[in-house]
């Protein structure tokens, strides 16, 4: 209260502006620091963070200086810790073929695990005859045209969900209901209506992937900063403008997370899909292989369909940092 | 000393209620206020008095539940390029760079590209920044981002200006540089500019007009003239005028500060 009355008081005499003065030089005394002209904490900053003044160089320099602060104290630094991504991925493979090579030598894993070398052969073998290469490609086609419908779908679907409130309280429900559904569970309704053909597996797959893209794409939809929406409006952007160049932008990041679960869960339909009946895929070259008893067949499949996944996630990711670059990320 | 007579932006008893759950709150009550062209009105008041919904209505984002917004005239009923805003969180899109965000209002006027990069480039170089045209907002520091924002609201030559405590998320030195910048920028290029902050030293280096509303419901509480000559710089912060001007400014907030709290 005092410190109020004094400055309230300011304007009432000498006293009073005394008080202020001495209220000031107390409160303030480094101000003129402030006011030098070189005191631009902006450029300054740049300047310090990147060292050369160029902001290209500011990723390289910071890691560079949180590399020589880590150094500092090596001691803490676990040894792992400078062991290369490849390395470790290679590391990580070879692991895997041993852990495989020893469940398949004891005599209960041996039964279900085929060798390592059973299963390359097989592959030599189906890639000689010819047989191997049908099946990559018509689950593909499957799981792309499946994935594809899903996705050119969900994208108008999953906006209008966040744009108009009365198609969300409509839908929302719908989407919830169907999504925990297994897909094993209605493919007798797919196949009643769609036949044993294509069609029912891409149906199938589209099903999958469709939801999936549909929920994350909507959460991208909600989440656009409604601050930029109104930055656009001020600038003279009419409705259609916001959503092609804030909205769908905007929710880019959430469109391509979509893409990366809604491919896996296409692929992970595929087996089922193929349970409709077919005479060619992944999943009926595993299925049939079962009826033979030939798990090297099943093991290949299996690899073959879990490498194809990896791959494609692998493009999504690289699609990512193309096109979502600019996001802020927390490292 | 700012202004040429004509009233740019008349405020006529704008209220604005929403209603809540917890009943109606009134955010707005009757606030009339006639802004002169090339005036520097800086806004202070208590938090929750209704600064930022009197400047979103005034931007035309908010519509008063009674009253009316004029500008030269003509009743505001929605957003419009011949009004500009800055906002405290910047509001830059991130997926574009600095110049693309400097351009798009143009292009949304439908200037071409090369003109529009023109205009643009001309405005980053007025904010310092024509370096950095080609460099996303991430890369930048709150007070480049801000000066970006600033640079953007400007390329599309709006005749007033609104800004929503611009500088509120900014360090005290870069704050103290970005207010003597939009001091020149103002002098330089003449607009109307309606500031909001909670900065009573900031309101007073900046503005012609200081206006001090009163806590909720707001309303107009005191219209202070700062007649402080111009070029002002921010050595007159250390001035007897200055001192008083803020002193007695500070207490009338502080008074509105006290009803909150009550």
């Amino acid at each position: 209260m005092d410190i109020y009355k004094a400055a309230a008081g300011g304007k009432n005499g000498d006293g009073a502006q005394k008080r202020v003065k001495i209220f000031h030089t107390v409160f303030y005394p480094q101000m003129d620091l402030n006011l030098r002209p070189g005191a631009n904490s902006d450029r300054a900053n740049v300047r310090r963070i990147t060292g050369d003044g160029g902001l290209k160089a500011q990723p390289q320099g910071c890691k560079k200086a949180g590399g020589n602060y880590m150094n500092t104290k090596k001691k803490n630094r676990p040894f792992w810790s400078q062991i290369p991504n490849g390395a470790w991925m290679g590391l990580s493979l070879v692991l895997a073929v041993l852990l495989w090579i020893f469940i398949a030598s004891t005599e209960s894993g041996g039964v279900v695990f085929a060798e390592p070398w059973e299963v390359f052969s097989k592959l030599v073998g189906k890639v000689k005859d010819g047989t191997l290469w049908p099946h990559i490609y018509v689950s593909l086609f499957r799981v792309i045209a499946g994935f594809s419908l899903g996705f050119v779908i969900s994208i108008p679907i999953a906006f209008l969900m966040g744009w108009y409130a009365p198609f969300r309280n409509l839908v929302a429900p719908w989407v919830q209901f169907v999504r925990n559904i297994p897909p094993l569970a209605y493919i007798p309704l797919v196949i009643t209506g769609a036949g044993v053909g294509e069609k029912a597996k891409v149906i199938v797959i589209f099903i999958a992937s469709f939801l999936v893209l549909v929920v994350t794409i909507y959460q991208g939809v909600c989440n656009v900063d409604a601050t930029l929406i109104k930055a656009a409006r001020v600038l003279g952007a009419t409705d259609k403008d916001i959503f092609f160049k804030v909205v769908i932008p905007a929710s880019t990041p959430f469109i391509l997370v979509g893409a990366r679960l809604g491919l896996s869960a296409s692929l992970t339909t595929l087996v089922a899909a193929e349970l409709t009946g077919a005479s060619k895929g992944l999943g009926m070259m595993i299925q049939k292989a079962q009826g033979y008893y030939d798990m090297a067949t099943v093991l290949l499949g299996i690899l073959i369909i879990g490498i194809i996944g990896m791959l494609m996630e692998q493009l999504v990711k690289f699609l990512e940092r193309k096109l979502t670059g600019w996001q802020e990320t927390v490292q | 000393m700012a202004g040429n007579g004509a009233v740019k932006v008349k405020i006529d008893k704008v209220e604005k209620i929403y209603s809540g759950r917890n009943g109606d709150m009134v955010a707005l009550n009757g606030v009339s206020l006639d802004i002169m062209e090339n005036e520097f009105i800086c806004v202070v008041g208590p938090s929750g008095c209704g600064k930022s919904t009197l400047l979103n209505v005034i931007a035309g984002l908010l519509e008063p539940t009674s009253g009316a917004v004029y500008v030269d005239g003509k009743e505001v009923t929605g957003p419009g390029p011949e009004r500009g805003v800055v906002f405290q969180q910047y509001a830059l899109f991130p997926w574009l760079t600095v110049l693309k965000n400097v351009q798009f209002g143009l292009k949304l006027q439908g200037v071409g590209e090369a003109e529009s990069k023109e205009t643009a480039m001309k405005y980053l170089k007025m904010v310092d920044l024509e370096q950095f045209a080609d460099s996303y907002p991430k890369e930048l520091s709150g007070g480049m981002k801000q000066r970006v924002a600033i640079a953007r609201a400007y390329a599309v030559n709006p005749q007033v200006l609104l800004m929503d405590e611009p500088f509120g998320a900014l360090d005290a030195q870069t704050r103290t540089q970005l207010q003597s910048e939009l001091i020149k920028t103002w002098q330089d290029q003449k607009k109307t500019c309606f500031f909001i902050t909670h900065d009573v030293e900031e309101a007073v280096i900046l503005a012609t007009k200081v206006i001090i509303m009163s806590a909720r419901p707001g309303r107009v509480k005191k219209i202070v003239d700062i007649d402080l000559p111009y070029p002002r710089t921010q050595e007159m912060k250390m001035e007897m005028r200055f001192l008083d001007l803020k002193s007695y400014i500070w207490g009338e907030v502080y008074q509105e500060y006290l009803e909150v709290r009550k």
